[in-house]
């Protein structure tokens, strides 16, 4: 935990510094989200905002650096560090998008105060070139021909089918990405054509490489072994890390080549799209496009104005709603739910929610009694805190149903031809009452 | 430099498809768009201009029931090489003139500065 915790801050870091440098950075007339006239993107008043931007910004690093100290102390609270960790990246993420538009809106008022306006009409523009032939402007599809190749090799080596699923699973979202990127709506800079090619150009193969990259090293982690957690962790660790600085550097490469470019061009498309960009959305219903660039940042946003867009955010929340749903719902159920065992005749009972079973009594080859259950993975079912019920794998039993009220407590353990049954109760009593039923009921 | 950049102004009171229409046919006219020359396909078009494909099938439906284009299943949508000679639609050109002619009129064009207008525009579409 310890060591995810400081990856995490790492990489938090690593990201808040390099959002932060970039922010300040002009990308065409873009400056710190906003759009000013060429000539005043190197004005002193604007400086000396971005100054003070840099300032409070580090404060900003360090103060969230601190605050993360108490996580380290999880182990004296138990669910403590996961609980405060995850509270502390939400908040962090939002005073730092807090912090960067405090500073957007000064800009702004400096924009206002000058009259810095320019020309804002709700044209659309294309260039038929660049539509043409945007498609052949990312790397090929043959780029993910290695990913292939790994996968091959997994196989031959009968590495583990768990780890070739995972990995292929990251493979096919990494490809959905190069897809859209590819398929992506392409921008208009200038009314040079040639400008708008390059500058479209760089932006799409920086993205292709970086998602084939992605997807190429990812399937590296197949040869990984589940069981020796510190490698994994260590291998997923250095491919984020650097996925994260190819990003980067791809970001960098983008701006530098579209601000090379645009800053000889005479003729740019400059449009004042200001007044739609609150602190987290863009809302332009004269802008059919549902995602679009973030500001600052980097990637996509939603345009809250686009029907698409709209459709996109109440997509997502009812997705969220739903997910939260399944994964709550179970709690007062489990805890507040009783599992009974029946015997009539010769067929033995477990009724439980979503779970229940029946057997055989001649099915059963022992019964025993266990002070502890041994850990094990889930397969499918529900677990809350102290308490599980479905199918597991349990250490050293292998394929298992358990029915366990409290995990703390000694657990009857039913050995069946093709796997093992553990139940128990709150109580020690009530557990002993199951194992004597049972093994009565085997003895007539 | 020959470009054809297509403006689509989105809270215009004029139909969208119709705007695409126009910014084809005006580029034909510049010679922006050669004859023969491709233009991006209905699905790259969408995307681009970010309107439903069905709008910009309409467009290039229109254009090609005009006659300006040709639209092969394999190759996509081309600029014709011909143009439209059709004697039926030099009739209903003749016919939108009338309206333009009558708007100038009223609002006090003379008639040499109408022609003016005609010659000027006719000019710059063969010399650009």
């Amino acid at each position: 935990m310890v060591i995810i915790i400081t990856f995490m801050l790492l990489i938090n870091l690593v990201i808040f510094i390099y959002l932060g440098y970039a922010f300040t950075k002009p990308k065409g007339n873009l400056i710190m989200g906003s759009t000013l006239p060429k000539s005043e993107l190197q004005n002193n008043e604007v400086l000396q905002i971005i100054r003070k931007f840099k300032k409070s910004n580090w404060i900003f690093l360090i103060l969230s650096s601190i605050a993360i100290i108490p996580s380290y102390f999880g182990n004296l609270y138990p669910g403590f560090a996961i609980v405060y960790f995850v509270v502390y990246i939400v908040l962090v993420y939002f005073a730092f998008q807090a912090n960067f538009y405090r500073y957007v809106v000064q800009i702004r008022t400096l924009k206002r105060k000058k009259d810095w306006y320019i020309k804002k009409d709700n044209i659309t523009y294309v260039d038929t070139e660049v539509a043409r032939l945007k498609n052949k402007m990312v790397v090929k599809q043959y780029w993910f021909i290695p990913t292939i190749i790994v996968y091959l090799i997994a196989f031959a080596l009968k590495v583990e089918l768990f780890m070739i699923i995972q990995a292929f699973f990251t493979t096919i979202l990494c490809y959905i990405f190069y897809i859209i990127y590819k398929n992506r709506r392409s921008k208009t800079y200038s009314k040079n054509s040639e400008i708008n090619f390059a500058c479209n150009q760089v932006e799409r193969r920086a993205w292709s490489i970086i998602w084939t990259l992605f997807a190429f090293l990812y399937s590296l982690t197949s040869f990984l072994n589940i069981a020796n957690e510190w490698l994994f962790l260590v291998i997923v660790f250095l491919i984020t890390l650097i996925i994260i600085v190819a990003v980067m550097v791809g970001h960098t490469k983008i701006r530098y080549t579209q601000n090379k470019l645009l800053h000889s061009d005479e003729n740019i498309i400059v449009q004042d799209e200001d007044e739609h960009w609150g602190m987290f959305i863009y809302n332009n219903p004269n802008d059919p496009r549902a995602m679009v660039d973030k500001r600052y940042g980097i990637g996509t946003t939603i345009n809250f104005g686009s029907k698409k867009g709209k459709n996109i955010v109440w997509g997502t929340v009812i997705f969220v709603i739903i997910i939260m749903v399944i994964s709550i719902a179970p709690i007062p159920i489990l805890s507040n739910s009783n599992y009974s065992i029946t015997i009539n005749q010769n067929q033995v009972c477990i009724n439980a929610p979503f779970y229940g079973t029946k057997f055989d009594i001649n099915q059963i080859q022992s019964i025993d009694i266990i002070d502890k259950i041994p850990g094990g993975i889930r397969t499918n079912g529900m677990d809350t805190g102290h308490s599980s019920l479905g199918h597991y794998n349990i250490n050293g039993y292998g394929k298992s149903l358990l029915y366990l009220k409290n995990e703390d407590n000694h657990v009857v353990v039913i050995k069946l031809n093709d796997e093992y049954v553990f139940i128990n109760a709150d109580s020690y009593e009530k557990t002993d009452e199951y194992y004597n039923q049972l093994k009565q009921s085997l003895s007539k | 430099m020959r470009i054809l950049l297509i403006e689509l102004d989105m809270s215009s009171e004029i139909p969208i498809y119709l705007q695409l229409r126009n910014q084809i046919v005006l580029g034909i006219a510049y010679q922006k768009l050669l004859p023969g020359e491709s233009l991006p396909t209905v699905r790259q078009m969408a995307q681009d201009t970010g309107i439903n494909s069905m709008t910009v099938n309409k467009a290039y439906n229109l254009l090609k029931n005009e006659g300006f284009i040709e639209i092969d299943r394999r190759h996509g949508a081309a600029v014709s090489e011909t143009g439209n000679k059709d004697k039926y639609y030099h009739d209903k050109i003749a016919k939108d003139f009338e309206l333009i002619i009558a708007e100038g009129k009223i609002s006090g064009l003379s008639k040499s500065q109408i022609i003016n207008i005609c010659e000027n525009l006719y000019d710059q579409m063969n010399n650009s």
